[in-house]
């Protein structure tokens, strides 16, 4: 896999929440960074499209923002879990191992096929 | 959960759109920001720095949308900026506006009103419960044209024990009684009713309770049910009523219950009592004596047409084992059941439905009037429409906004349409004569508003879907440039439009000539020859009260002469007499089979049938009847001489013809004691000018008779009501036991008669009017709209040589093509509409030529009318200044 991937369709959201739970409390670019380094520099992401995500996951109570100040004393919007945002994380995470686990099971060359 | 959450975040997010939108603005700097400072820190020029932050990003614009699409609901924003726009437009031409609004309220709002008192009428007569599972039980005797709305004992006994089928049975019987009042008579209509009966109509008490099985046996000590009315009346609605005595014709009752105030049913009933039918009423013998209502109550999923088979195997099998199997089936006997609904609109029903059909009509012409203000208002618009589809608007998101001008206005109308139909619907009541529509309680009902809802989303999509798909047609051209150059290709592009006003010509035609076909149904009607005069006489009703007073013939005798000769010795009385049944009355009638002495019947011979009435000397004098062979009835016919009958020329040419019936002897009354036929008189019509339902009738004298009833005559050379003191005083003069229930000139019944079609010609008169209205108003604003476009045509016409007689011709040429095409359409649909209620009514289809020919003549007037200006403006057209805008 040479070239770069797009983010694939509702993953993301899953990618911000867990970047959230190990970074704690972080701004916009600052996730958008994290998950590209995450990613081994494998991902493309466009930042524009983060931006309605987290309004999207910050509607559905999983986040929540509040303004603050960066390392470097810019002014910015940070983004933390809130409670549920932590127990959708744990239900989104399963429900993927549970899916990647399936598809392994059908791309792996399997003696009993 | 999540779902909803999100929704009402975004739905929150539509009002505070501003402050969101600086605040991501804020955030997005931010991210731009650190991003660059980023890059600067990387080696970048700061320039590349930004501009490296920004391909990143996708584009700050793009992104600021995307966010603002999640932030609200964009098609409720949209929804919200189209209503606001529509808004604006419908201010902006208040003119437009106001007669769209006017035109489309018209239209609901009698689409309302006919459908609330077809919903009261036809849907939930007087309060019953659940009216469509309630059946009232009918009679037939197919060999004696005879179809009637009662039963006999047997019969009802057999329907009662049904119970797969049935939940309740009810029976009942009219019934008069006498109250006295401060010393005042006062009669009140009542109806004795079997235990079940309460339950078939789901009546329930709002006071004490209805009586119970064991209180429906005869000989047990009366009870009585008030309805709410009386309770008021005679009790003042003071609770203690219960358990009270009441005197009934000299008879104490007990006061067990209150009806609750809107059960009205049977209408203008007073009083329930038991009816305590003794066992000999159940004898096989009494199958055939059809003297009482009786309904039934059918369990839920039970309907008519399964129970209807049911019912008459049911009969038929009762019928072989007890005997009358042989007269049924000569006879052409038949049980059946009919829906409560059906039964209880009564004459009103065919009428209602024709009307229905009238303002399903009208709603789709004023849909087509709206539609064609829309489609002028899109052409005038098309610049406007242009620009905006040139600038990126999609047709959808166009049609959109279009669609909501519309509902817009549909949405007024449909307010207004809602407040008025009620309204309107109790002013239609008002034309109905009063006995048919007593007890009928014209609201606003969920169905009411879910019925105008549904008329405005009609008229929505008819009125909006025209313009939208021309819309649509029209989308991929853009026409910046017209508008400023007038094209006579104009003309051409109103093909939707003028397929509008041609629909609309159409239609109107349709209720013109309709309006003339009823008009001329009704005029013939009217022409009609009862066989007798009514003009000029009053008929005051007496039901007989006391059992002893029905049960003496002496008594009755002497109160019919007493009654008779008072009345005869009044000033102004040219004759009186007594009756019993009265013609044309609605609530009376009777018929029953006779016998022909020395007429042995085949044995499946049914046997002669035929009306009878008791009556009096002064009858034949009172209505003008003419006698034509022998002697009338004298007041020498008494009880104690030969019983005696005279007959009419139809039951003389049925059964004698050819022969002289005068000798011969029928039987008296319904029973077999012989009369002697003294005399032959005309034949008069017995309750209806439409048909002429007759099958004879036999006259009996009152003095050799029983009744329960009486009409007292008299004819007056004045004013008929003037009489009615002198009847109510002549009764309680001669008997004061007795009282008059109900005065009424013979006309006046006559004519209540026509009522359902009298009704129809009204109103279609007042539709075809409005629809008169509504196709001259669409061809003005077509035709002035195509005219104005055609100004530099005309202009340049005028400039090679063209007269003004010339311009005005083709202007109207247009105009009048439209209204032919429009007619040609009518006269199909008005033909079409004939054939099918020549079904329907009888006495119908006459002047059909000349109800096309004033229709058409009328429309083409109204279209020249409308032509006038637009004509008048297109002559005065100054060709220079014409060509000068070009």
């Amino acid at each position: 896999m040479g070239e770069k991937t797009d983010v694939w369709q509702g993953t993301l959201s899953l990618m911000v929440l867990r970047t959230l739970e190990s970074m704690g409390s972080q701004h916009g670019y600052g996730l958008a960074r994290r998950i590209e380094q995450t990613s081994g520099d494998l991902l493309q992401l466009n930042y524009g499209t983060l931006y309605p995500a987290l309004l999207k996951l910050q509607q559905e109570g999983f986040i929540r923002s509040r303004w603050g100040l960066s390392e470097n004393n810019r002014r910015a919007k940070f983004y933390e879990l809130t409670k549920t945002g932590h127990r959708q994380l744990k239900r989104a995470a399963a429900d993927w191992e549970q899916t990647t686990a399936i598809l392994a099971r059908f791309l792996t060359p399997a003696e009993e096929l | 959960m999540r779902q909803l959450r999100a929704f009402l975040h975004r739905l929150r997010g539509l009002f505070r759109s501003r402050r969101s939108d600086t605040d991501f603005a804020a955030e997005l700097e931010s991210h731009i920001a650190l991003h660059t400072e980023d890059a600067i820190r990387a080696g970048l020029a700061p320039e590349e720095a930004r501009r490296q932050a920004l391909i990143r990003l996708g584009g700050a614009e793009q992104t600021r949308q995307a966010h603002r699409e999640r932030r609200t609901l964009p098609w409720l924003e949209s929804l919200v900026q189209d209503l606001r726009y529509a808004l604006r437009q419908l201010i902006k031409s208040p003119g437009f506006a106001l007669a769209a609004i006017l035109t489309l309220s018209l239209a609901i709002g009698a689409n309302t009103a006919i459908f609330s008192v077809v919903n009261a009428i036809l849907r939930h007569p007087a309060g019953v419960d659940h009216p469509e599972r309630v059946a009232v039980l009918n009679t037939r005797y197919t060999q004696f044209t005879l179809d009637f709305p009662s039963v006999s004992v047997p019969a009802y006994a057999l329907a009662a024990a049904m119970k797969d089928q049935v939940e309740a049975a009810a029976i009942e019987q009219a019934a008069s009684f006498n109250i006295v009042h401060d010393d005042v008579t006062e009669h009140l209509d009542a109806a004795r009713v079997s235990s079940q009966w309460f339950q078939v109509y789901g009546a329930r008490p709002i006071l004490g309770r209805v009586f119970t099985s064991e209180e429906d046996q005869p000989n047990m000590a009366p009870v009585v049910v008030l309805s709410y009315g009386l309770w008021q009346r005679a009790f003042a609605g003071r609770n203690d009523a219960i358990g009270q005595t009441m005197m009934l014709d000299q008879k104490p009752y007990r006061v067990i219950g209150v009806m609750r105030s809107d059960f009205a049913w049977p209408r203008r009933y007073q009083i329930w009592t038991p009816i305590a039918l003794p066992p000999a009423a159940f004898a096989p013998d009494e199958a055939f004596n059809e003297n009482y209502q009786a309904s039934v109550r059918l369990l839920p999923g039970v309907a008519v047409n399964q129970f209807n088979p049911a019912l008459s195997t049911k009969m038929w099998e009762a019928l072989r084992r007890g005997g009358g199997s042989r007269y049924a089936t000569s006879s052409g006997w038949a049980v059946y059941s009919t829906p409560l609904t059906e039964y209880a609109a009564g004459p009103l029903r065919k009428p209602l439905y024709v009307l229905f059909g009238v303002v399903a009509l009208i709603l789709l012409i004023a849909s087509a009037n709206v539609a064609g203000l829309f489609l002028a208002r899109a052409s005038a618009r098309s610049k406007e429409f242009a620009i905006r589809t040139a600038l990126g608007a999609s047709a959808l998101r166009m049609t959109q906004q279009l669609f909501i001008e519309t509902a817009l206005l549909a949405g007024v109308a449909a307010g207004l349409g809602i407040a008025a139909g009620p309204v309107l619907g109790k002013l239609l009541l008002l034309l109905v004569p009063h006995h048919l529509a007593e007890g009928y309680n014209v609201r606003l009902e969920p169905a009411v508003l879910a019925f105008t809802a549904g008329t405005a989303l009609l008229t929505l999509l008819i009125a909006g879907l025209g313009p939208a798909f021309r819309m649509l047609l029209e989308r991929k051209q853009i026409r910046l440039h017209e508008g400023e150059r007038s094209v006579t290709a104009s003309a051409q592009k109103q093909r939707l439009r003028s397929a509008f006003v041609v629909g609309q010509v159409a239609l109107s035609f349709l209720l013109l000539s309709g309006t003339g076909l009823f008009l001329a149904s009704l005029q013939k009607l009217q022409r009609v020859d009862p066989g007798f005069n009514p003009n000029g006489v009053l008929a005051a009703k007496v039901d007989y009260s006391g059992d002893e007073f029905k049960k003496s013939q002496p008594r009755q005798a002497a109160f019919i002469a007493g009654a008779v000769d008072h009345l005869a010795a009044q000033p102004g009385v040219l004759a009186a007499a007594a009756v019993a049944p009265l013609v044309f009355d609605p609530d009376e009638g009777g018929s029953c089979s006779f016998a022909i002495a020395g007429r042995p019947l085949g044995p499946n011979a049914p046997g002669p049938h035929s009306q009878l009435t008791f009556t009096t000397a002064g009858y034949l004098n009172v209505m003008q009847i003419p006698l034509l062979a022998g002697r009338w009835i004298t007041a020498a016919d008494n009880a104690a001489t030969v019983p005696v009958a005279v007959i009419d020329a139809r039951l003389a040419k049925k059964y004698w013809p050819n022969q002289n019936p005068i000798g011969q002897h029928i039987s008296f009354g319904c029973g077999h004691k012989p009369a002697l036929v003294v005399g032959v008189v005309a034949t008069v019509r017995l309750n209806s000018l439409e048909e002429d339902t007759s099958d004879g009738m036999r006259y009996y004298p009152f003095a050799q008779g029983e009744n329960i009833i009486a009409d007292l005559l008299v004819r007056t050379d004045g004013d008929p009501n003037r009489m009615a003191y002198a009847l109510k005083d002549a009764v309680a003069s001669v008997d004061p036991s007795q009282s008059v229930s109900s005065i009424v000139s013979l006309e006046t019944l006559v004519s209540d008669s026509l009522a359902g079609r009298r009704l129809i010609v009204w109103m279609l008169a007042a539709f075809a009017g409005l629809a008169l209205l509504l196709a001259m108003v669409g061809i003005y604003g077509l035709i002035s709209y195509v005219t104005a476009n055609r100004t530099n045509e005309i202009g340049i016409r005028m400039a090679l040589g063209a007269h003004r007689g010339h311009v005005v011709r083709l202007v109207l040429k247009s105009a009048l093509g439209w209204v032919l095409a429009g007619l040609s359409a009518g006269i199909v649909m008005s033909i079409a509409a004939t054939v099918f209620l020549r079904h329907v009514f009888a006495v119908f289809g006459g002047g059909v030529a000349l109800s096309l020919a004033a229709a058409g003549a009328l429309l083409f007037v109204v279209g020249a009318l409308a032509c006038l200006i637009p004509a008048h403006r297109a002559a005065s057209i100054d060709p220079m200044r014409a060509l000068r805008t070009e």
